[in-house]
């Protein structure tokens, strides 16, 4: 006897089957396929590792194929046809450490139908697809829409906008508490369009039991050289504000940006589904509050420079401060960057540690060329050693514009692995 | 906590009330309502979107301050990222059940943002502690199964 669950995940399996059957059927026919932009392209990846523990060692290899075809204005109309999906297969013999994985496994991230008119003024898509919403990223199967401004008329005025989006959502769990129906909708009011008031609402359900609802409240303001957004997230299940954060954007000349950031989250309405063992130790009326602030300086065409700051206070546990800087310059075919950050205090044990970097690249005609280093120094010994070296190197040739080869050697030295080799291959094939 | 918090507040208050006033009477423009289905061929690397554009259109600029703020700015009008960028290159990173972290995909490209770079294994548990919030956004607010396999209960 199939469990709901169970029975569940059977009718998305056959919600996905179904959205992509139809909008092949819908494509098929070749006379449809004409006066389209049509795009399809191909990432093919292939990884090898070698981990080396003390006297262990294990090999693993894994073959990837991602694939995406974008079909655009369909026989000249305002339809289009995204895809994409990828998948796997382990070709060593050792399975991966992800007991939850399968050897061979693969996903389908994108099919859906879009119907856009040529402003893109209004939207609306059909099937697997994902929603970008101010209440967070969500995978859904389903239906999402975004209705014309209303407006006032003329240059300036009142804008109203409105969009929605219903479905099933995508798991990012194990599904014990993920729901079977998603739904949301947001309603933007923008005034001259300088000041925006912003309301969103969202709600999951499984079996009928309501276990996600929240509701958000913008406002964003925006002159020349300024911008300034405040957000708040209302988790309306326990009542409570589970996420409030203000930004404002100093655009000081068009080479210098200043931004400040302050943000309140509270642990016991944010996590609310969450029964992660990382819980365990925080009180549920944990609270975390963040302040802190960057400084971007394009110094010159090919050279900038950036500075931050952030400041992390806890209600019970103890805070932290981490802070760096970077630089970067382009000159010709090279480019390189360079920064330093430090991340200190949160306890007597861990949490504090340097990092530095260094990458360099090379690009010149079809070859390209780079390296990048990142050396981590913790103050406390973690395992058996205080310093992690990280080294990618790569080399890459494109053939012409739509294909291209390029492999990267991947080396650790951690706190627990001694040595860690990784070689991954790129295939890119643009149509 | 309660007198750094007021610190805090007084500083972000002092700011919106120069930003508030600095912002009277203006009628300039940010967002659009509308947008090209595609942006016509622009230079590879990053764009500096006023190096064409009024400088209203600052807040679009590919510069270091940009990463943090890409994902509300999807979530306003994302016709405009759509311009340019496929699905596949939110997917690359945010896809549901990604096998490959994004510093891998972009091993070849030091130059661009990706969370995970070096020995981020080592680095997630104290990140992680400072701020959990920032893990879930592409990892579930809830039980995801890459964050179960160690720290299930």
């Amino acid at each position: 006897m199939p469990t709901n669950k169970a029975k569940y995940k059977e009718c998305k399996i056959a919600y996905r089957v179904l959205i992509t059957v139809i909008a092949l059927v819908y494509l098929l026919p070749l006379s449809v396929w004409a006066g389209s932009d049509i795009s399809i392209d191909s990432h093919t990846y292939f990884s090898m590792s070698e981990e080396v523990k003390g006297d262990e060692a294990r090999d693993i290899s894994t073959l990837y194929e991602y694939v995406s075809l974008n079909a655009n204005n369909i026989s000249g109309s305002c339809f289009s046809f995204v895809f994409s999906g990828w998948g796997k297969l382990e070709t060593s013999d050792e399975k991966i450490g992800y007991e939850y994985y399968d050897r061979n496994d693969g996903d389908v991230t994108a099919a859906y139908i879009d119907y856009t008119t040529q402003d893109s003024d209004f939207n609306l898509r059909l099937g697997r697809q994902s929603v970008y919403t101010n209440l967070g990223y969500e995978d859904i199967s389903g239906l999402s829409v975004r209705l014309p401004e209303l407006s006032t008329g003329g240059g300036g005025g009142i804008y109203i906008g409105l969009s929605g989006y219903s479905g099933v959502p995508e798991e990012l769990g194990d599904g014990s508490s993920s729901g079977d129906l998603i739904s949301g909708a947001a309603l933007s009011v923008n005034i001259l369009r300088s000041f925006e008031i912003g309301i969103g609402y969202l709600t999951e359900t499984d079996n009928d039991l309501q276990f996600r609802r929240e509701a958000d409240a913008e406002l964003w303001m925006s002159h020349h050289f300024v911008e300034v957004y405040l957000k708040s997230i209302r988790n309306l299940i326990t009542d409570s504000y589970s996420y409030r954060s203000a930004e404002a954007n100093l655009y000081l000349t068009k080479r210098a940006t200043f931004v400040a950031r302050y943000d309140i989250t509270g642990f016991e309405d944010y996590f609310t589904e969450t029964e992660l063992s990382i819980f365990d130790r925080f009180e549920h009326e944990e609270e975390l509050c963040t302040a802190g602030g960057s400084l971007i300086l394009v110094l010159s065409d090919n050279m900038d420079i950036n500075l931050d700051y952030k400041d992390y206070d806890f209600k019970e546990d103890k805070g932290a401060t981490a802070y760096g800087a970077g630089y970067k310059v382009s000159m010709s075919s090279v480019t390189t960057g360079l920064s330093y950050h430090k991340t200190d205090s949160l306890d007597e044990h861990e949490g504090y540690f340097d990092e530095y970097r260094l990458y360099v690249m090379y690009d010149v005609s079809k070859l390209s060329l780079s390296c990048d280093a990142i050396i981590d120094k913790f103050e406390y010994e973690t395992f058996k050693r205080d310093t992690s070296t990280a080294i990618v190197t790569s080399a890459g040739y494109k053939f012409d514009d739509d294909f291209g080869v390029s492999v990267d050697l991947d080396y650790k030295r951690t706190p627990q692995y001694d040595d860690d080799y990784k070689v991954f291959v790129r295939v890119e094939y643009f149509l | 906590m309660r007198r750094k918090r007021l610190i805090h507040i007084s500083m972000l208050a002092a700011f919106l009330a120069v930003t508030l006033l600095s912002c009277a009477g203006d009628t300039g423009s940010v967002k659009r309502s509308s947008a090209p289905k595609r942006h016509e061929e622009i230079e590879p690397g990053k764009p500096l979107c006023t190096e064409c554009h009024d400088d209203d259109r600052a807040v679009y600029n590919h510069n270091s301050a940009f990463f943090d703020k890409h994902g509300r700015l999807a979530g306003t009008f994302s016709p405009l990222c759509e311009g340019c960028h496929k699905p596949k290159f939110c997917s690359d990173c945010h896809g549901n059940k990604e096998d490959i972290v994004p510093s891998r995909k972009l091993g070849n490209r030091p130059d661009l943002e990706s969370p995970h770079r070096g020995d981020y294994f080592t680095k997630h548990k104290i990140e992680g502690r400072l701020d959990k919030s920032t893990c879930f956004k592409c990892h579930g607010r809830r039980n995801n199964k890459r964050c179960k396999r160690c720290h299930d209960k």
